[in-house]
């Protein structure tokens, strides 16, 4: 009977009391591969802009100016949180935060990460580049000093021309003047 | 005393200004039995007359601005407005699209932002909460709100009160 | 001393109405898996309303509104004071003459004709399609609920040996009742009650039958264009409407006589409490909303045939 299914069903509720998810209380569980907000951590960049270019909403802002300031802006009011710049990052620059799902906020112009890498010289030969991102020196030197970053930062032209033992030394002078 | 504390009871409207579903789907979500938004005294009204709280979703469409201005007037004082998901606050993936008319903050004073595409439930119920904090505000004359205008990049234009 | 226990009776009333309005919502929370607001919701929604402020919609006429609203008022009023309530000896009622079940009656019709004149005075259309469904709806529920008082009242008379000319008097039915007991151990009065419980959503607007303000289709029907204080008494006056009906059919059918006038108060409330989950929360937890034909054709055919029956056999 219709009306004997439906009185089940309420007895049944009412029986196993509320299924409301506890949570002013609690903090909000989310599942493991939950996608939250894109977190950026300007240490790990390389300034590759694989971010940019797949982002599909336009939420990451990027501003090279040469030999100053790589500039990296990520709105959340714009960001859709798909993850597929997290996906692309070579150097997992860009993380997820896993934790939390209630991005309230009272004014939107602070939604927003501001951030950049900023452009170190060449101890060799004083030209400006990009510097180099922890993941990959940690990866060539085993570790993430001034002495590795230092040797890590010799622009490409010097690696090609310049012998083992002149940019050795140059580190060395670059490091002794720096101290 | 709680039990006559005006802000206990919000009767929440739900606008849809050209979203896509996903919004309005998850503010169906919060007063579903697994969230339970009516334990703080939150009801979904039909009628903006009764309402206290405008759950905005959607970018403002050129075709509904018209609309979205009088259903917001039509709100009695003292209201508070909640947008819910990105397209509301910034235009979204929309973004300088032929067909908008702005987001919703650049037309009328937007209280509350909700981030998310679309935001979770409870991040709707949390934005609903702070509504509410804004409407005591508002009842005791201690707040304003400006009204932003933002470029497509973000940066701040102008604000006219 | 008579008119402060009355004032005290209507408040202590009007409190417990919003009270049960809360009960409802609980119970219905707690059937459907849910917390639920609190009991005290509905007087802080109350409250809350009457700190709204804002402009009414120009096409309203507002003063038609008004006064629609102060006549519904002072129909729920007149409609509880009828009623016979908790005394020092036994029952007590305040307007008491002959006729005054009529007078309940039509203080019911009344507040339903103020739905359909502020539906009306609305302008709008979703205020006028809920005035006319609120007349379609009167004129189904209305005609069984006079053929049953007439049952009722002749049964009454015929119990407690009263004169035929004061059948629509609730004197002659407490009379009876202090004949009988308890009213419903009549055969045809326990007819007369059941019919009266099965009109009672209609009579309240409650769920299946709540067509004129559907809040989903026609945002709220006849009250769409109101707000604040006006709103706030289109509120109270449901929750009125709900405690009018609920406590007459308990201080008519179900209160046991010969109490103390304390255990006959708490008795009273309970039962109120008691009879607006049978005719408002129960049905509001296990069914929709129904068509306003099918509404209309329920209450034809079921009540309708069935009022027509119990006058058949109280006159015969």
């Amino acid at each position: 009977m219709l009306f004997g299914e439906i009185f089940g069903k309420l007895i049944d509720t009412l029986v196993g009391g509320p299924v409301v998810k506890p949570f002013p209380k609690e903090p909000v569980k989310v599942p493991p591969k939950w996608r939250g907000k894109p977190i950026y951590d300007d240490e790990d960049c390389t300034g590759c802009r694989q971010c940019e270019r797949v982002c599909p909403a336009n939420a990451i802002t990027i501003e090279d100016k040469k030999g100053e300031f790589f500039s990296y802006e990520l709105n959340y009011g714009v960001c859709i949180y798909c993850w597929y710049c997290i996906d692309a990052c070579p150097t997992k620059a860009l993380t997820g935060d896993d934790h939390s799902g209630l991005y309230v906020s009272n004014d939107r112009t602070k939604d927003l990460i501001k951030s950049g890498v900023p452009y170190v010289e060449c101890p060799v030969c004083g030209t400006k580049v990009l510097r180099p991102s922890r993941s990959i020196v940690i990866k060539q030197f085993g570790k993430y000093d001034a002495e590795s970053l230092a040797r890590a930062s010799v622009c490409p032209k010097c690696r090609r021309e310049k012998s083992a033992e002149e940019i050795d030394q140059a580190v060395r002078d670059y490091l002794s003047a720096n101290e | 005393m709680t039990v006559l504390k005006p802000e206990k009871s919000l009767w929440i409207y739900h606008l849809n200004t050209g979203s896509c579903n996903g919004c309005d789907i998850e503010i169906l979500a919060a007063l579903t039995p697994k969230y339970d938004a009516e334990r703080f005294g939150v009801k979904l009204v039909g009628s903006p007359r009764h309402a206290d709280i405008v759950v905005a979703t959607g970018p403002v469409t050129a075709v509904a601005k018209e609309s979205v201005l009088r259903v917001l007037e039509q709100v009695p004082d003292p209201k508070a407005i909640v947008v819910t998901g990105v397209c509301g606050i910034t235009g979204g993936v929309f973004r300088g699209g032929y067909s908008l008319a702005g987001p919703l903050d650049t037309l009328v004073p937007v209280d509350v932002y909700v981030l998310g595409c679309p935001p979770k439930p409870e991040g709707i119920m949390v934005g609903i909460i702070k509504a509410a904090e804004v409407l005591e505000l508002k009842r005791r004359g201690m707040y304003t709100k400006e009204v932003v205008r933002v470029s497509e990049k973000g940066e701040v234009l102008d604000a006219v009160r | 001393m008579t008119v402060a226990y009355w004032i005290g009776w209507l408040i202590v009333l009007s409190i417990w109405s919003f009270l049960i309005g809360g009960f409802d919502r609980k119970i219905v929370a707690r059937l459907q898996g849910r917390y639920g607001p609190p009991f005290w919701q509905n007087i802080t929604d109350f409250v809350k309303l009457l700190y709204k402020r804002g402009n009414l919609a120009t096409r309203t006429a507002t003063s038609v509104v008004d006064v629609a609203l102060i006549v519904g008022l002072v129909a729920g009023v007149l409609a509880v004071s009828v009623l016979p309530f908790a005394g020092t000896n036994g029952t007590f009622q305040v307007l008491a003459f002959e006729g005054d079940l009529i007078i309940f009656a039509y203080a019911f019709a009344l507040m339903a004709l103020v739905y359909v004149v502020v539906g009306f005075a609305g302008r709008s259309p979703y205020t006028i399609v809920g005035a006319s469904r609120e007349v379609s709806m009167l004129i189904s529920y209305e005609i069984p609920f006079i053929l049953v008082l007439v049952a009722l009242g002749y049964r009454a008379a015929l119990l407690g040996g009263a004169t035929v000319n004061s059948i629509f008097s609730m004197s002659s039915l407490m009379q009876a009742k202090s004949q009988v007991g308890i009213l419903v151990g009549d055969p045809i009065m326990l007819g007369a009650f059941l019919i009266l419980l099965v009109l009672g959503p209609a009579m309240v607007s409650a769920v299946p039958f709540d067509i004129p303000e559907a809040e989903t289709e026609i945002v709220e029907g006849y009250s769409a264009e109101l707000h604040g204080p006006r709103l706030a008494v289109m509120f109270a006056l449901k929750h009125l409407k709900l405690i009018a009906y609920s406590y007459f059919l308990w201080s008519i059918f179900l209160s046991p006589s010969g109490l103390a006038w304390w255990a006959n108060l708490l008795l009273s409330l309970l039962g109120t409490l008691v009879l607006s989950v049978a005719i408002n929360t129960i049905p509001r937890a296990v069914s929709g909303r129904f068509r306003i034909e099918q509404g209309a054709k329920f209450y034809l055919i079921g009540p309708g045939l069935a009022s027509l029956l119990l006058l058949v056999l109280v006159f015969a």
